[in-house]
């Protein structure tokens, strides 16, 4: 018997289908609080003040942005909330939140994002909330790092482009990419209004 | 020309100050009568809830319900726990139809600010809770949960999906989701009775070994952390209620008791409202008063001109006293009829400020209520319009005459 690195048709079939419940799972996530701002500015900033942003979600943003990731945002989703980070005067990134379903309940990302010359990046994500089994491999750096510089229009599917955070965590990891892309289509619609 | 159209003609000669002094009226009249109505209908409101919910007693551990409440939300361990023979003493008594165990923890997830509360219940509390509608199946395996439909919010689970639990490394399967009921029984995570035991048995355990000075816990299968009880006749409470208090470690709470400890959580916020509409009452008065006693003084020379032609001091009295009597009707009427129009607006606004709000309307418009707020029309009317009524009936004609 011979064996390659390739996986079966059906094991393939059956792991798409796997990724694509997850994705319409996690898209039917909606925004949630930001729970611990100051550890998180330390983390990712160092030192740095935020102010709250709230931003309706019109007829044509919404369609823009549905039509940019793919899927429906939420029923609940119609206002979004960014909370730019200051150092002194200076902008130094925006933080946004997302609660998405992973595979044992909510799983609640912060992402913080920078302007680039090719469009919004990826500063850091991090996890704030979540019940998952793979918790510690999710909240690994070798997962959430992975995400570090990427666009929205990088690829964000588990298995091509993202790394699960641990065999079996599929679900959870493909739920933390779709918010990360959520959130980078989000802040550059937004972006492109101003 | 009758008294009373020349009262009324009085009134409308300075229609803004009339029209500012009604609206104050109404306003305290309106908020007055919803008052009332809201003490009954809310008295009445939890009544018919606490029936509705087919518990008559509450059989718990021994203690202060309300700290053994807040340990379980902190995640404490409770002073102590209701035997599992508690529940076959219960469930022989003849009066007692339906006894429904149940076993309640909490696990605390403080960076996320929150307490998740596990219920451990059977399926007599199905038949207790027989409002529930529940989507989904009810427990058949150890591992199954049912979700509070706030949680199925927070969580974003539904039936079919899985829930973790890493403090302990179980799974469990959500067959059932409750559609929502309006209670804190939208916030649980509902598991089978002999699982939650296991759970709390096993943390505690394990928290007992971290803690070397600590005493292993009882078996789990031995604890409860109450039993609700539905009664064949409610009636029969008194004769149940001593009975009960004769388990070892078993306290009874009967929902009499429950009803009026929640009136009287309800007191300190019903006090405060009507401070504040005694404070509108005064003030909604002293404008009648003022509203008068400057219509009489404007009216001195025309008060001299009817006491030089023939009228008494009896027929002034009468007709300032009529005005500001029909002041005061007129702003209840609209203050009864804005009451009852906007009962639902105000209801809400009251509502807010009052703790433990059962569901439904809480404003019953009762003819008592009504008879209170006309005595207490009339009496502000009387009280206002006593003093420019005496002074408009002491003025003499020849200095009023002179007056300009």
């Amino acid at each position: 018997m011979v064996t390659t690195g390739r996986s079966s048709p059906s094991s393939r079939f059956g792991y798409s289908l796997a990724v694509l419940v997850a994705a319409a799972a996690a898209a039917r996530g909606g925004l949630c609080v930001w729970r611990s701002p100051d550890a998180d500015i330390a983390a990712i900033f160092g030192t740095g003040t935020y102010k709250t942003v709230f931003e309706d979600v019109t007829e044509s943003r919404q369609a823009r942005i549905e039509e940019r990731l793919g899927f429906e945002l939420d029923p609940d989703e119609t206002q979004f909330k960014f909370f730019p980070v200051f150092e002194g005067d200076s902008l130094v990134g925006t933080v946004m939140t997302h609660a998405g379903k992973g595979q044992f309940g909510a799983i609640e990302v912060v992402v913080a994002v920078v302007d680039s010359d090719s469009g919004a990046v990826v500063l850091e994500v991090r996890i704030q909330r979540d019940r998952e089994k793979a918790k510690q491999a999710l909240r690994s750096e070798a997962f959430l790092g992975q995400f570090r510089g990427r666009g929205a229009d990088d690829g964000y599917t588990v298995g091509a482009g993202v790394t699960a955070a641990a065999p079996g965590a599929e679900v959870a990891s493909q739920a933390v990419s779709t918010a990360v892309r959520k959130l980078l289509v989000v802040y550059e619609e937004f972006q492109g209004d101003e | 020309m009758s008294f009373f159209r020349f009262a009324l003609k009085n009134l409308f000669a300075h229609r803004t100050r009339t029209a500012l002094t009604l609206v104050s009226m109404t306003v305290a009249v309106a908020v007055l009568f919803t008052l009332l109505s809201f003490n009954r209908g809310y008295e009445r409101g939890l009544k018919s809830q606490l029936q509705a919910m087919g518990i008559h007693m509450l059989v718990v551990p021994v203690g202060c319900p309300y700290e053994a409440a807040s340990l379980i939300i902190k995640g404490g361990k409770m002073p102590g726990y209701l035997p599992a023979s508690a529940l076959d003493k219960v469930r022989e008594m003849d009066e007692v139809a339906v006894a429904a165990p149940s076993y309640m923890g909490g696990i605390v997830r403080p960076e996320e600010g929150r307490t998740d509360i596990y219920l451990g219940i059977d399926s007599a509390t199905l038949a207790l809770k027989n409002w529930w509608k529940l989507r989904g199946r009810w427990f058949e395996k150890p591992n199954d949960m049912i979700l509070g439909y706030d949680v199925t919010l927070v969580e974003l689970s539904h039936v079919g999906d899985q829930i973790y639990l890493p403090e302990l490394d179980m799974t469990f399967d959500v067959v059932g989701e409750l559609e929502p009921t309006g209670t804190e029984d939208d916030g649980f995570f509902y598991v089978p009775l002999a699982t939650a035991q296991e759970m709390f048995y096993r943390l505690e355990k394990e928290q007992a070994g971290a803690d070397s000075g600590t005493a292993a816990p009882a078996r789990g299968q031995d604890r409860l952390t109450a039993i609700s009880i539905r009664l064949r006749n409610p009636d029969d409470a008194p004769i149940v209620t001593p009975k009960l208090g004769e388990i070892k470690g078993a306290e009874v709470i009967t929902m009499g008791e429950l009803l009026g400890t929640m009136m009287s959580l309800m007191g300190s916020a019903k006090a405060l409202l009507l401070s504040i509409v005694t404070i509108i009452i005064v003030i909604s008065a002293l404008g009648v008063l003022n509203t008068v006693l400057m219509s009489v003084f404007e009216r001195t020379r025309e008060i001299g001109v009817m006491r030089a032609t023939g009228a008494s001091q009896v027929h002034v009295f009468g007709l300032v006293w009529l005005e500001t009597l029909m002041l005061s009707l007129l702003g209840g009427a609209g203050g009864l009829g804005l009451a009852v129009v906007g009962a639902r607006a105000i209801e809400g606004v009251v509502k807010r400020f009052l703790p433990l709000a059962p569901r439904g309307s809480v404003v019953a418009l009762e003819p008592a209520a009504f008879l209170i707020v006309l005595g207490f029309v009339l009496g502000i009317g009387l009280v206002a319009g006593f003093y420019p009524a005496l002074r408009a009936a002491r003025a003499r004609p020849i200095e009023a005459l002179r007056s300009e």
